[in-house]
């Protein structure tokens, strides 16, 4: 398994590459009114407006440093569909804007293994990996966003064209 | 220096961050250390003994930390602005009327399959006959990776081997290597059949992967008496030769009626 890492507030902290789409430079971000304030706005992609949030302002206080190493992180979100709804639930995709995002590991390196904690306050928090001496915490993509905030922002996004 | 500060970055970098990247030199003092790729590395003497350990500047944890360091500072202005336009425009840019092929050569006939059914080139190797099995289209079983697979003439389903005497011989080809080295074995599967339905064959030659719009395809010609021609979809020239795209589905299919029947 490969890990992209990032930190927010000094600390690293990674996503499993297979659920990445694209790191890009960190683009302009329209900004959207009354939106909680990690949710910098919308950002054109290949035709589509997706959602962008910054992580530093998600886990800690301070907005993401701007930098060439500040990047813009394309996710594969997983979509909450009604539970009454027949689809199988379709995936959205997500902009994370995260500081440091220049390198991966392989978790095959990995040292010990904390199990997830279980909290309240924020979901998002998984493992935690001890790699290659420092101290990395797994992200649960989809529970970076409130449930409700995540019905609001993809309501509307329209399905990929297919190819 | 400069220039070669902007020569480490690639190629398809936007004009601006070559130039912001020029127009920051690294700090006096630092140089040294953190460029000693230059002076004792790869590009310098090599008189660096850490490449003893690492063989090449790019696997040292001293290149990472520079390279670390060179993101870590503010985007030239205007860079992040003409990536917004990059990612507005990049669906729209994708074209899907090209097709990428491999083109290879079959005696004097150049030819191409979409590389989308192609799995591997390999080196040309001893082909086991079957016997009472081969001889017609099918030649007999090769050993690709451990896993022996049905080798076939593609010469013969296609009628190149063998033509009529008396035939014109073949204008002058600038691309034609008559190297017998130079002979490869591509592997083909239907797209798909993951493991299954491959087929293996030898050319003579391999001229690489090329991509080709499709106006850039001519219709093979209704006069064609080749029975060759039954298998090609189209035509495009290439490099001073005329290369004929194979239809994938009825190459594969034919080869599938020839060895299951005979």
């Amino acid at each position: 398994m490969q890990l992209l890492t990032f930190t927010a507030g000094g600390q690293t902290y990674a996503i499993e590459a297979r659920s990445v789409v694209e790191v890009l430079p960190a683009v302009p971000v329209r900004a959207v009114p009354r939106l909680p304030d990690y949710v910098l706005g919308v950002v054109g992609y290949r035709g589509r407006l997706i959602p962008v949030i910054d992580l530093a302002k998600r886990l800690t206080d301070e907005f993401s440093a701007r930098r060439l190493s500040t990047r813009l992180l394309i996710v594969e979100f997983p979509k909450r569909e009604p539970t009454d709804s027949p689809h199988p639930p379709a995936t959205a995709r997500l902009g994370i804007v995260a500081e440091n995002m220049v390198s991966t590991l392989r978790s095959e390196d990995v040292d010990t293994l904390f199990p997830a904690m279980c909290l309240e306050n924020s979901p998002y928090l998984g493992r935690i990996l001890r790699l290659n001496g420092q101290t990395v915490h797994m992200l649960v993509v989809e529970n970076l966003l409130p449930a409700d905030l995540a019905l609001g922002l993809f309501a509307a996004t329209p399905e990929p064209p297919s190819p | 220096m400069n220039d070669d500060a902007s020569a480490r970055l690639p190629d398809n970098l936007p004009p601006t961050i070559r130039a912001g990247a020029a127009a920051q030199p690294s700090k006096p003092g630092q140089e040294h250390r953190e460029e000693c790729w230059r002076h004792i590395g790869v590009n310098g003497d090599r008189s660096c003994k850490e490449l003893q350990t690492y063989i090449h500047c790019r696997n040292c944890p001293v290149m990472a930390e520079a390279a670390r360091a060179f993101f870590d500072r503010s985007a030239p202005s205007g860079y992040l602005e003409s990536w917004s336009g990059i990612l507005e425009e990049r669906g729209s840019q994708r074209d899907p009327e090209v097709v990428s092929v491999l083109v290879f050569r079959l005696a004097d006939e150049w030819l191409a399959l979409p590389t989308a059914v192609l799995v591997e080139v390999t080196k040309d190797r001893r082909c086991h006959r079957v016997p009472h099995r081969t001889g017609g289209v099918l030649e007999g079983l090769v050993n690709i990776r451990g896993q022996l697979q049905l080798c076939v003439s593609a010469w013969r389903l296609l009628g190149i081997e063998g033509r009529a005497p008396g035939h014109a011989p073949p204008a002058p080809d600038p691309l034609r290597t008559a190297d017998p080295d130079l002979r490869r074995l591509l592997v083909v599967e239907r797209q798909g059949r993951h493991g299954q339905d491959r087929w293996v064959f030898p050319v003579d030659q391999v001229a690489g992967v090329v991509r080709v719009g499709q106006a850039t395809l001519r219709a093979v010609p209704a006069t064609v008496s080749q029975s060759g021609a039954r298998y090609c979809q189209a035509l495009f020239d290439w490099q001073e030769v005329i290369v004929g795209i194979l239809d994938e589905t009825r190459f594969l299919d034919a080869l599938h009626d020839h060895v299951r029947t005979n």
